[in-house]
């Protein structure tokens, strides 16, 4: 009877005769499931992460394609922001004479929340869309099942080592960006903008707390395990060839970017 | 070995994906030692009927018994100790393209036995040997062609020395000649290492030279089973036109 009636609503002839709900019902349905697949991944991630055997060789390698592959990205994102930032807020405190607090703002701007987000939407669009790609072709190959048969589970093989590395690598990235997002900074203010480079030290460390350097970097490793597991959440539910490694692709990088901003407003409201 | 024993058997297998019925209820027994070939055309459910035995794919309803042991309701440790005793051959070859030859081979020794590094290199040379590719244990598998992958396909998969091994497709784009050594080879699988084997094929040349015993798949069920004698025999008009490659006189009507 419930199968009968969803075998109607799910009917394409149906959908077009009748009306737009059905559609929108249908999308929740499939949003609903999606969510549903990827908290069982992030379970089955965290169960096999504490199971031997432990694939060190893996790991070190994804930490170097997430974090030391992704170090040119980074810098120069954080120094451009930096310097931006600077410009900017410089260009503001002028209005009203209060150019002494732009090393404050940027430092603080930076380390709680530019240098976190943007190293870990830089490290989706570089990593998890690489991911998504990697394991959508695996998928699609075969090779997915081919791990299957030689008796080891994907999610240990595949997504265990690029999770740990997302965890561990963005927040070091993260690190990587506060200095230079911070020293680009200083370089457009005392360098571009004549600020004296004492007062600007000065308004950076007295007014920066360890607890902004720290939350960030909770943050970024927060937002590194969520990218990593949705590229590869995205690579394993890859179907139907080269298109679907495509779709894969674009979709990891849209949802793991729209997942580390949202996650960034409930993180920072918890890490208050 | 003993003769007439059943060692896997498929119990009225159902599975649809979606709408699309594809197996509706299929019964077949694979006795210990024999190589099963199940033929069919495209679609009709032969790569399904092959995942569900090893467990790829759950059923809708009925099941698959290997060895007495129903492979769906296998917790994941089970399922992994009795995958261990499968060896499987993709239509693809499926190997892993981030590693060469030697660790594609040695993927399931490195992980699931107790051999030293230096006793896994022995494995995959003879392995190698064995599907009459020897010293190519450094190549990546971009550089090999369609038949060499197949042939370190096989070559993987017989590295944990399995009872039983699956074929998908074995001789599917290869040119005859090399299809010829595939099914030389899944023979010579046979004779050598006594494994039961289920291939699934379209290719009326190799099930013939292959197979113990044949069935066709047809609309998710088993239509016939019977040795390559009584296959080519048969007296069934669809078995009879698929073996001899005939188009029917609905897909001519289609067609026009």
């Amino acid at each position: 009877m419930v199968f009968a009636l969803f075998e109607k609503l799910t009917n394409p002839k149906f959908l077009i005769e009748h009306n737009l709900l059905v559609i929108i019902l249908r999308r929740i349905h499939i949003f609903m499931t999606q969510l549903g697949e990827l908290i069982l991944l992030i379970g089955k991630t965290l169960k096999w992460m504490t199971r031997r055997p432990f694939d060190l060789n893996l790991i070190v390698r994804q930490m170097e394609e997430v974090g030391y592959n992704s170090l040119p990205v980074v810098l120069i994102t954080s120094i451009f922001t930096g310097m931006v930032f600077a410009l900017n807020s410089f260009e503001g405190f002028h209005r009203f004479g209060a150019e002494s607090l732009t090393g404050t703002v940027v430092g603080l701007a930076i380390t709680r929340e530019l240098a976190p987000v943007l190293t870990s939407l830089m490290v989706a669009g570089r990593a998890a869309s690489a991911m998504a790609a990697e394991i959508g072709t695996m998928k699609v190959t075969e090779q997915v099942d081919a791990l299957y048969t030689l008796a080891t589970d994907p999610v240990k093989y595949l997504v265990v080592p690029r999770v740990t590395a997302g965890f561990f690598m963005v927040p070091i990235l993260t690190a990587v960006a506060d200095f230079f997002g911070i020293i680009g900074g200083y370089m457009v203010s005392v360098k571009l903008l004549g600020a004296n480079p004492y007062i600007y030290i000065h308004s950076t460390k007295s007014f920066l707390e360890n607890k902004d350097i720290i939350g960030g970097l909770i943050k970024a490793s927060a937002f590194g395990f969520i990218l990593a597991v949705v590229g590869c959440y995205k690579g394993l539910a890859t179907e139907g060839g080269a298109e679907g490694v495509g779709k894969a692709t674009t979709g990891a990088v849209v949802i793991s970017s729209m997942c580390v901003l949202i996650a960034d407003f409930f993180l920072t409201k918890m890490l208050m | 070995m003993m003769a007439n024993e059943t060692y896997i058997q498929v119990v009225d297998l159902y599975k649809s994906f979606g709408f699309k019925k594809v197996l509706q209820g299929l019964n077949l027994d694979i006795q210990r030692g024999e190589t099963m070939v199940v033929i069919g055309g495209s679609g009709s459910g032969k790569s399904v009927l092959l995942k569900h035995i090893i467990g790829l794919l759950t059923p809708d309803s009925g099941g698959v018994f290997v060895d007495n042991q129903e492979v769906g309701r296998l917790n994941e440790k089970k399922l992994d100790l009795l995958r261990r005793r499968f060896g499987m051959l993709f239509q693809g070859a499926a190997l892993f393209d981030s590693l060469n030859v030697e660790d594609n081979i040695a993927f399931a020794l490195n992980r699931h036995s107790l051999l030293s590094p230096g006793e896994i290199k022995i494995r995959v040379t003879q392995c190698l040997e064995m599907v009459g590719m020897p010293g190519i244990e450094k190549l990546r598998t971009s550089e090999l062609s369609g038949g060499m992958k197949k042939r370190v396909g096989l070559a993987r998969a017989i590295a944990l020395q399995p009872e039983i091994i699956l074929y998908d497709e074995p001789t599917t784009g290869l040119d005859p000649i090399m299809s010829d050594v595939i099914n030389n080879l899944i023979r010579e699988m046979q004779e050598k290492l006594k494994v039961t084997s289920i291939a699934i094929t379209h290719d009326m040349v190799s099930a013939y030279k292959i197979a113990d015993r044949i069935a066709m798949l047809y609309e998710g069920r088993i239509e016939e089973v019977g040795t390559p004698e009584e296959i080519k025999n048969t007296s069934l008009p669809i078995v009879r036109q698929f073996i001899r490659g005939e188009s029917s006189s609905t897909h001519q009507g289609v067609i026009q």
